[in-house]
């Protein structure tokens, strides 16, 4: 027959403790890290961007793929706005938020231009010769490539893109699409 | 980014150091057609020293390639960076362009 002793209870309750700290020390870890920036609508915000990303991930187990494939994003959408959105007029701004939850980044970009029409990924297919070669459409095309969801949203005077990006360990270096 | 030309005596050789994206690409687009008003028709682009390469930079290379088409020429890459190639190959363009790992096998192949 099993007898409860006050060291059973101890015990017990210390590893209740030692589980409750293991769980807050998770949850600590896993906090969100969050950037936003209002930058200038022009073309070299994009590599203004990349700066921010970079100071954004020193601390952050990040492979270089990942990194990459989202500085590629951020690089094509804030040039689609400054070309598109505001048709390269100086005056207007693009705000920006990157965050990072463990192990997903999701950047959103923010315009106050003009809508414009963002194909959905589907309708998009890589050129297989010369002649299919669009100028257009290309930046686009990247970004729905490298980035796992993409979406977009206009209303209300402001312009809304939103992509997505897992990072796993050892995430597949050929990206999803 | 820094960009060099040199000519010889069928294909010019343009090396590209740095970065290439929509604020700087419009000056490899101009090296590039300055070359090709000048009459080079056959164009290696060295892009062993691009660190990084959006699809402003594809633009260039797409649009400098069918003008020479055009001519009979071709613009034919070589030894692209880890990170140019795996563009090219996202863009689905690495089919549409010769690829070399040398510079002076790419310039003796015209």
């Amino acid at each position: 027959m099993f007898i409860l002793t006050d060291l059973h209870i101890q015990i017990v309750m210390a590893a209740f403790a030692v589980l409750i700290g293991i769980l807050a020390l998770t949850a600590l870890l896993n906090q969100p890290k969050i950037l936003t920036v209002r930058l200038p609508a022009n073309l070299e915000s994009a590599n203004t961007l990349y700066n921010y990303l970079l100071a954004f991930c020193r601390d952050l187990d990040i492979e270089e793929q990942c990194l990459f494939h989202c500085r590629l994003a951020l690089d094509e959408a804030c040039t689609n706005i400054v070309q598109h959105a505001y048709q390269n007029q100086a005056s207007g701004t693009i705000k920006v938020l990157i965050r990072y939850a463990n192990p997903t980044f999701t950047i959103v970009l923010t315009d106050y231009g003009e809508p414009r029409q963002l194909y959905a990924s589907d309708d998009l297919a890589p050129a297989r010769s010369l002649e299919e070669v669009s100028p257009g459409g290309l930046g686009l095309f990247l970004i729905h490539r490298v980035m796992d969801r993409v979406s977009y949203r206009s209303g209300t005077g402001a312009n809304r893109l939103m992509m997505v990006k897992h990072c796993l360990p050892g995430h597949a270096v050929t990206p999803s699409r | 980014m820094h960009i060099s030309v040199k000519e010889m005596n069928r294909v010019d050789l343009v090396e590209v150091n740095g970065r290439i994206d929509s604020s700087t690409a419009p000056e490899l687009g101009q090296t590039l057609s300055g070359q090709i008003d000048a009459g080079t028709v056959n164009i290696v682009v060295d892009l062993s020293g691009v660190d990084y390469m959006s699809s402003a930079g594809l633009r260039e290379l797409v649009s400098a390639l069918k003008r020479v088409k055009n001519s009979g020429g071709d613009v034919r890459l070589c030894n692209p960076s880890e990170r140019a190639m795996e563009v090219l190959e996202l863009a689905g363009l690495s089919s549409i362009f010769q690829i070399f790992d040398d510079p002076v096998v790419a310039v003796g192949s015209f």
